[in-house]
């Protein structure tokens, strides 16, 4: 430490006044000069560039400008170290969209993440972008994931990619999929990546990132089961709401219990990673091989009943000004708690608070509201089940 | 009457000579003056140049804080100005010192100028390839890392 030293040298001189111009000139002179054009970065305390690196996140909060946090990351190991670790909070607790993984972690708590699709009806793809609307955003509307409609002999499916053109299996952008059945009344979510890890009563802490299993182990890409979205069949034929559930098998419904917390990763498994080979490994050797996928009780979330209104004729939900064209595929989501909400303690406006939101806006233009404990491609895909058109629900 | 003065040395043995409230705005002088009154200090790891540049600033900021009273407020408008003024005439391996000499010497409001400024330096650069060749930064990413990194910058479209 520099500052040690100059004490104890001018300790050391203290004691022997008179030769005070011998040892310290000596010593600077010895020294070379410190401002050469080698990089000053290296030295540099990390708790500077923590500082300064702070500066720039705080100062954009909106994209395209949070483009600087994400160049920042993109730097050296040093300065992606502080930005992700230090820097960037999960949306769960900043309420902001940074980097892609963020998508797969869950919403905040407080206020929604609020984004609207696009629907292009002749490629049948759906995109997913950041704002309120696009009136209001325009051309600074941030694509967050696209998905595209395939038609298979078994039913429906959608690919979402953090790309907007990229819908290939094998492509590092690909996030996941929606399948139909052949009915279009029961929807499977896939996610392309390995299941949280839930252990006994692990829903009340936080998981380190190594209760994660890595791709390590089984080296193909697996995707898991994340949650099933099912429209109840309407055989009487009258028209009416839909009704529809969400099981979501990575959620335990003890996630919205008072201090809850739900699984969150920090980082794309399918991308190498240095850090997570070497967590896999120790996976490998403490036997966390293959995980179980579905948590023993899963949160599930249900349509909330709209009200029939009198002079208006139609069925009636309040989504706050978001929604403002009638739509069979508008809804409001909230959790199914009635009958686990007396046993788990779970509180009454917990209970009634609007998880997801989805609603027509306009021709092809929809607005998608989403709230923790989902992320954002639950959400989408959530949405996605919606636009399949099912006959036989409505 | 007269005002006490201290001497500074930089790394090339040049001395300065200041008064000791300007150099008293350094947490470090004031606790080395007390510590070892009438000695000079030996500041081995700031150039001249630096050194100089830093004694600027305390001098600036020394004699606005003696005129304080109720002009401050007008005053410390100004005193901004002289501040963005300040580090917008450095160049950047020079930005860098001074930073590390406000920390070294801890003098907060010249480290949060600085800071500021190179923060304004990197969000005005267009990508992190030019965050690197101004500052001068390697890039020690595995080619894995690269991947990622590459999929991050092509997100936001």
């Amino acid at each position: 430490m520099p500052f040690k030293k100059m004490v104890r040298e001018l300790r050391g001189r203290n004691k022997a006044v008179g030769r005070s111009h011998i040892a310290p000139e000596g010593s600077s002179s010895a020294s070379p000069s410190p401002s050469t054009e080698q990089s000053i970065w290296v030295d540099l305390p990390p708790e500077l560039l923590l500082d300064i690196i702070r500066r720039i996140e705080s100062g954009q909060s909106l994209w395209p400008g949070r483009r600087d946090v994400v160049a920042c990351a993109s730097v050296c190991r040093s300065w992606r170290e502080m930005t992700k670790d230090e820097v960037v909070k999960a949306p769960q607790l900043s309420g902001l969209l940074t980097f892609p993984v963020s998508l797969t972690q869950p919403g905040p708590r407080d206020a929604p993440i609020q984004c609207f699709i696009k629907r292009e009806r002749a490629t049948g793809i759906y995109r997913l972008y950041l704002g309120l609307s696009p009136a209001l955003s325009g051309d600074k509307s941030k694509l967050l994931l696209s998905a595209k409609k395939v038609r298979r002999a078994t039913g429906m499916e959608f690919v979402v990619s953090l790309s907007g053109n990229d819908f290939s299996r094998s492509s590092t952008s690909y996030i996941g999929k929606l399948r139909s059945n052949f009915l279009g009344t029961k929807f499977t979510v896939y996610e392309n990546q390995p299941p949280p890890v839930y252990s006994e009563r692990s829903s009340n802490r936080k998981l380190p990132p190594s209760m994660r299993v890595s791709p390590w182990v089984s080296s193909s890409t697996q995707s898991y089961n994340m949650a099933s979205i099912l429209y109840e069949l309407n055989v009487l034929r009258t028209r009416g709401p839909r009704r529809m559930q969400c099981i979501m098998n990575s959620i335990p419904v003890s996630s919205i219990q008072e201090g809850g917390q739900v699984h969150s990763p920090t980082e794309f498994t399918n991308l190498g990673n240095k850090k997570n080979k070497k967590k896999s490994m120790m996976d490998f050797c403490t036997g966390n091989m293959g995980g179980e996928s579905v948590v023993k009780e899963p949160l599930v979330l249900k349509n909330k009943s709209p009200r029939w209104h009198e002079q208006l004729q139609c069925w009636c939900l309040n989504f706050k000004g978001r929604v403002t064209v009638a739509s069979v595929k508008n809804f409001q989501l909230i959790a199914a708690a009635a009958e686990a909400g007396k046993n788990m303690n779970i509180p009454e406006e917990e209970q009634e608070r609007v998880i997801l939101q989805f609603g027509k806006i306009g021709k092809d233009i929809f607005t998608m509201d989403y709230h923790y404990p989902i992320s954002a491609f639950q959400a989408f895909a959530i949405c996605l089940s919606s636009f399949d058109t099912k006959p036989v629900c409505e | 009457m007269s005002k006490k003065m201290i001497v500074l040395k930089s790394s090339e043995g040049v001395s300065f000579v200041v008064e000791e409230a300007v150099a008293r705005q350094s947490k470090i002088i004031s606790f080395l003056v007390e510590e070892f009154p009438d000695r000079e200090l030996p500041l081995t790891n700031m150039t001249s140049e630096i050194l100089r540049k830093t004694i600027e600033y305390c001098k600036k900021h020394v004699v606005e804080d003696d005129g304080g009273g109720d002009s401050s407020s007008s005053s410390s408008g100004d005193l901004k100005e002289w501040d963005v003024k300040f580090v917008a005439e450095i160049d950047q391996p020079r930005l860098m010192d001074l930073l590390m000499a406000a920390n070294y010497l801890d003098i907060p409001s010249l480290l949060d100028v600085t800071c500021q400024k190179v923060a304004d330096t990197i969000a005005a650069c267009n990508d992190e390839k030019e965050i690197r060749a101004t500052f001068n930064i390697e890039n020690d990413f595995t080619e894995e890392e690269v991947e990622a990194i590459r999929m991050e910058n092509q997100y936001p479209i």
